[in-house]
């Protein structure tokens, strides 16, 4: 006792209080007692560390012991922390500085090996020198003590964290393989430490904070885009195909954008280098020359680098060019669109630029201006999102024999991690979820189609509708183009989306994805007599097809005469092609 | 051991009380469980994950591509899923159209050829969750299955034994035929869901034997005849070691609790040779086969997966527990155990008369896999077969009842289609096996059959430096200690323990009848390459005339024989 009322009072302070106390009834003393408690606004938290804000347990497992682990955990600690739980393999160390508190549960892996999905998530860390001071830690380390390095991912990740300065919460516990016991001391550590903490009153009401934010929505153009840098580049198909598809992830200052499932965001890209080097060496020039665009001077080689289209070449440059070009090409004003189409610009520049004088400035007044290229966000963007995600097919195209990289797909697709790209927010209002929270959704995607779609049930997976939801999904092959497969399985399993249908036509090219709703006939007009809605995202040729099919099969099939008619009336029928 | 307690029915414990794996198998309806939903599901090349349990029963494995696995998940796929799916062939031998019809599956369904496995047998690899009924289907047009291929049942039973050998060995084979046959689930399970046949309304118990948990782990069943142990049948749950007398079959001397699998996490937990108890007549030994498995179905350990293996069961009850428990059950004690004498435990590769002035022809497959141009000589070779084919415990393949009269054809067939190299084998290859491990194997730790090439060549070098060239030494190599490839008996043997780091063991017999003793623990290629070529240097100058690297190793004490293969045979005089 003495020793406790030491560090809190002065020795004369304490005889004071005590001999006070003395006088007081008991009555006097249980009023005290109360008022006292009650004129203390600001109780000091009993431990010194920092509030949680954001507290994260992470496991690394390849058997499942750490994630079973990390389950428990959680169980453990108070439900006000808001904890979450992430695979090691979901966790990014740039996320890091975000989080007050990280709880790791990891394997080590055969002979001092990261289990292997929590590689990148190690080595990005094991190289990383941004401090992470605000960060309060702790490790559960699990081994096999019959290998030379035991335990040596779990005291690696512990040490590379002291070393970038952040906080061990509770000592690093090491287990060998009868883990059960020393798992469960260090989680009683770490849940008892825990539970006295604060939470962070600014984490619970992130709403209030971020709605004064949103009004730089409006202030993000064309002309005055957001710089985004790239946070993540993955290519979802086969890497070995000559038009993968890729998934983008562009880190976006949370509560920033205005977009909701279905928008997209523009991007203005830039020319590829060689492109650009193609045109400069086909016209002698250097690209230092001086030009003005916009009442701005600029050199050559910025301009033709994200100002101008350097593929398609506009009539009024080819007259430029060829001063009559009836006369010259030998084609009449029909002929000539059609020649412009067959032909790139640089064809054209190296066929006609030597008979005329063309200075730098002639040569950008004729250009058309490069437009920049919409692209459907793959991802809920609310509040709280500090990432938008993209995918994006590279995209090669054939003229004339020759094969040309469409500019923004091969732009994005080349992004590494870091680079900044310039996009704005571009509202699609006609492919929005419906007002409605409960009619059911038929999304039928092909290809990259599938990215608003993937935001749809983001939205519905947060748990603000109940539309029930048919996906079908168009691909070339199972094994390497099932877009976000993981993702589906994941929304399976929890029910936001009900049913899914996937063809995949050089797997079985004697199907349509016309089938699935042809052997689904009860599905379909159930649904419809529901009041679905039926979207269609992605290619156009083919979709357009499908939606005749459709179209037909509703009418003389389902013996659903006005449905259709009904379906466009309502707008019921919403589409999204390209 | 407590041995006045009763020993534990663990069939008689509440099912709650019992591992996982026991109520999935309770719950299946025989062996049913969601398959067909399973088969259908379209999100996933997988199947759930209680019907990856009961596919085992069926002879077929889920597994994936480990290769594959992380850039899959970061490209948001699920796993590489695919099927290895394990071919029933008790015996091991198949005829023309039968070896014509899984060369064909392989090509159109598999990815990596056919395999022959250590249990005379074949496996398909890379099989997609989709064209698993096209390929059971396709396997059932020549008369064959995959039933109890894997799973806590009886496994495939091997028959070292080339039938058309003699009269007493096509007596033997037919033997094993029976057992296996008696053996086997019943279940009507694999025809529903594999043929998609209607459901059989009769049958109320389906397993009159095996009952609705089949057994607590697998239990492995083969026949041998001596001097030849190719089989290693000290390493059975079950083995029958043929006695012949006046050219006569008497019987079988039966062995029992032989098993590689270990954990090398666990103390308590071992390899072990079978021990024998004695001799049973040729009539009975299908039933006595079926006995012992009973007495594992009703005393292995159903909590402890682990300890669930047959040797485990005999080692915490003790053997003369067990012998009694059988001579109930039997009716009758064993006679004793009759004299036999095992030389070798590997194939004798190239051309060989039967007693039925027969030929037979034995094939040096590396690793028993037979893929790309291999496959296709193969093909080739088989089209003009007249005698039949017969896959080796040792991962070989042997082409059986050759009339002398089609010898010099086949012999010229051989060498036109660039395969005599492997029936000229007096190499290392011939002595060395190993299991398939990744990328495909969910329990490798560390690479085989992709590894063995690279290994046999320093090995086959560091022999050449020792002038050892011409001497056989039994090699075996594992990407886990599980014991696929038998590594325990091996003269040498790695098991795997993380990418390129292996336990070091030494000292099994050339005969497959003492266990190996690990040496060094969590070593790479360098270090074993060290110690080899130490120990290869002192055998080559103190060895006894003809004898061989493992005997060597135990006679100069080299090694510390442990206490598990000291319950062994003798070392026998060579």
């Amino acid at each position: 006792m003495q020793s406790i009322t030491d560090d809190i009072f002065s020795k004369s302070q304490w005889q004071e209080l005590n001999t006070l106390l003395a006088k007081l009834s008991h009555e006097q003393s249980l009023w005290l007692s109360g008022y006292l408690a009650a004129s203390i606004k600001n109780p000091l938290p009993e431990s010194t560390t920092a509030p949680v804000s954001k507290l994260v347990i992470a496991y690394g497992t390849e058997t499942g012991n750490s994630r079973a682990l990390a389950e428990k955990l959680h169980q453990q600690l108070p439900s006000q922390l808001k904890t979450s739980v992430t695979d090691l393999a979901d966790l990014k160390v740039a996320e890091l500085t975000k989080f007050s508190h990280l709880l790791i549960i990891t394997s080590t892996h055969g002979d001092g090996d990261p289990p292997e999905t929590a590689e990148d998530f190690y080595n990005a860390l094991m190289q990383s020198e941004k401090p992470l001071t605000n960060l309060n830690y702790s490790v559960l380390a699990l081994g096999d003590s019959t290998y030379t390095h035991f335990c040596v991912t779990g005291r690696n990740i512990d040490e590379q964290f002291t070393k970038l300065g952040a906080q061990q919460l509770t000592p690093r516990v090491e287990c060998d393989v009868d883990f059960e016991e020393p798992a469960a001391k260090w989680i009683a550590e770490v849940s008892q430490k825990l539970s006295t903490q604060q939470t962070d009153p600014a984490a619970s009401a992130p709403e209030q904070r971020l709605s004064t934010e949103f009004k730089h929505n409006h202030e993000i153009t064309k002309s005055a885009p957001l710089t985004a840098s790239v946070l993540d580049n993955i290519i979802l198909s086969d890497p070995k195909s000559a038009m993968p598809t890729h998934h983008i992830e562009l880190d976006i200052p949370a509560g920033i954008f205005d977009l909701a499932p279905g928008d997209s965001v523009g991007v203005l890209a830039e020319n590829p280098p060689e492109q650009i080097r193609l045109v400069l060496d086909i016209l002698g020039f250097s690209g230092d020359e001086n030009i003005t665009v916009g009442g701005e001077a600029i050199s050559l080689l910025d301009g033709l680098k994200s100002q101008f289209d350097l593929n398609h070449c506009s009539i009024k440059f080819l007259e430029r060019l060829t001063e009559d070009p009836a006369a010259n090409s030998g084609l009449d004003k029909s002929a000539v669109r059609s020649y412009l189409k067959q032909h790139h610009l640089t064809d054209i520049l190296r066929k006609f630029a030597h008979q005329t004088a063309l200075s730098p400035q002639d040569l950008v007044n004729h250009l058309r201006p490069l437009q920049p290229r919409l692209y459907d966000v793959a991802n809920v963007i609310d509040s709280q999102t500090t990432a938008l995600h993209l995918c994006v097919k590279r995209y090669k195209y054939t003229m004339n024999g020759q094969q040309f990289a469409g500019v923004a797909s091969t732009y994005l697709a080349d992004a590494a991690v870091g680079d900044p790209i310039h996009i704005y927010p571009h509202k699609n209002k006609r492919f929005h979820l419906p007002d409605s929270q409960t009619a059911p959704l038929i999304l039928v995607a092909d290809g990259t189609g599938i990215a608003p779609f993937r935001a749809f049930i983001e939205q519905i997976a947060a748990g603000k509708r109940q539309n029930p939801c048919w996906l079908l999904f168009r691909e070339a092959r199972y094994k390497e183009d099932f877009l976000y497969q993981t993702d589906w399985q994941s929304h399976l399993t929890r029910r936001h989306l009900n049913k899914l249908d996937v063809h995949f036509y050089k797997d079985q090219p004697e199907l349509t994805l016309f089938n699935y709703f042809a052997t689904n006939p009860d599905i379909l007009s159930g649904w419809l007599n529901a009041g679905a809605h039926l979207y269609l995202s992605g290619d156009k040729t083919f979709l357009t097809w499908l939606e005749t099919e459709l179209e037909h099969y509703i009418q003389k099939h389902l013996l659903m005469g006005s449905e259709w008619q009904s379906l466009k009336q309502q707008k019921r029928l919403h589409k999204n092609l390209y | 051991m407590l041995k006045n307690n009763p020993p534990i029915k663990y069939l008689a414990l509440d099912i709650d009380e019992l591992h996982d794996n026991e109520r999935v198998k309770q719950r299946s309806q025989f062996l049913r469980g969601t398959l067909n939903a399973s088969l259908e599901t379209v999100e996933s090349a997988s199947i759930a994950e209680s019907d990856t349990l009961l596919t085992k029963f069926h002879g077929i494995y889920q597994q994936d591509d480990r290769d594959q696995r992380k850039t899959r998940r970061q490209r948001k796929l699920e796993p590489d899923y695919q099927f290895m799916v394990r071919i029933r062939i008790p015996g091991g031998v198949v005829n023309k159209s039968q070896w014509q019809k899984l060369d064909f599956l392989s090509r159109r369904y598999a990815n990596r050829g056919l395999r022959i496995t250590t249990r005379q047998t074949i496996q398909l690899h890379g099989v997609q969750k989709w064209h698993l009924r096209d390929v059971l289907q396709g396997l059932k047009q020549v008369g064959l299955d995959t039933i109890a291929a894997c799973g806590d049942d009886s496994r495939g039973i091997v028959c070292g034994i080339n039938p058309d050998h003699s009269a007493i060995h096509r007596q033997v084979y037919q033997i094993a035929q029976d057992t296996s046959d008696r053996l086997i689930p019943k279940t009507h399970a694999y025809k529903e869901v594999w043929y998609q046949k209607p459901a059989d309304t009769d049958s109320t118990n389906e397993e009159p034997v095996y009952g609705p948990l089949y057994l607590p782990r697998k239990f492995k069943v083969g026949f041998v005849i001596p001097p030849v142990n190719d089989i290693d049948v000290f390493a059975q749950d079950v083995g029958f070691i043929a006695v012949i007398k006046n050219n006569q079959l008497e019987g079988f001397n039966v062995c029992v609790g032989g098993g590689m699998g270990q954990l090398d996490s666990r103390d308590d937990s071992y390899p072990r040779l079978a021990s024998e108890i004695g001799f049973v007549p040729t009539a009975d030994a299908a039933k006595l086969a079926e006995i012992i498995m009973t007495i594992q179905r009703d005393y292995g350990d159903r909590i402890d997966r682990h300890q669930a293996r047959f040797k485990y069961t005999i080692d915490r009850l003790g053997i003369n527990w067990f012998i009694n428990e059988l001579t109930a059950r039997y009716g009758k004690a064993l006679r004793a155990s009759r004299k036999y004498r095992f030389t070798q435990n590997h194939d004798l590769i190239g051309w060989h008369k039967t007693d039925r002035e027969h030929w037979q022809v034995t094939f040096n497959i590396d690793n028993g896999r037979i893929s790309n141009a291999l496959q296709d000589q193969f093909q080739a070779l088989i089209q003009d077969l007249t005698g039949a084919i017969r896959l080796t415990p040792n991962q070989n393949l042997q082409l059986i009842n050759i009339p002398d009269f089609a010898k010099t054809t086949l012999e010229n067939r051989i060498e036109d289609f660039g395969l005599s190299a492997l029936i000229n084998v007096a190499d290392q290859s011939a002595y060395s096996m190993s299991c398939v491990a990744l990328p495909t194997c969910g329990l490798a730790m560390a690479e085989a059959e992709r590894y063995m090439p690279d290994f046999l060549t320093r090995f086959e070098n560091l022999k050449t430096a020792h002038d050892l060239s011409a001497t056989p030494i039994t090699l075996r190599v594992t990407g886990c200690p599980n014991g696929c490839a038998r590594p325990y008996l091996g003269e040498i043997a790695l098991t795997g323990r993380a990418k390129d780091l292996y336990n070091l063991y030494l000292g099994g017999s050339p005969r497959g009848d003492r266990l190996a003793v690990c040496y060094q623990q969590n070593v790479n290629e360098n270090e074993i390459f060290k110690t080899l070529d130490m120990l290869l240097s002192l055998y080559k100058t103190e060895r006894l005339k003809n004898e061989a690297f493992g005997d060597y190793l135990v006679r100069s004490q080299t090694l510390k024989t442990p206490q598990s293969s000291q319950q062994s045979l003798p070392i026998q005089e060579m």
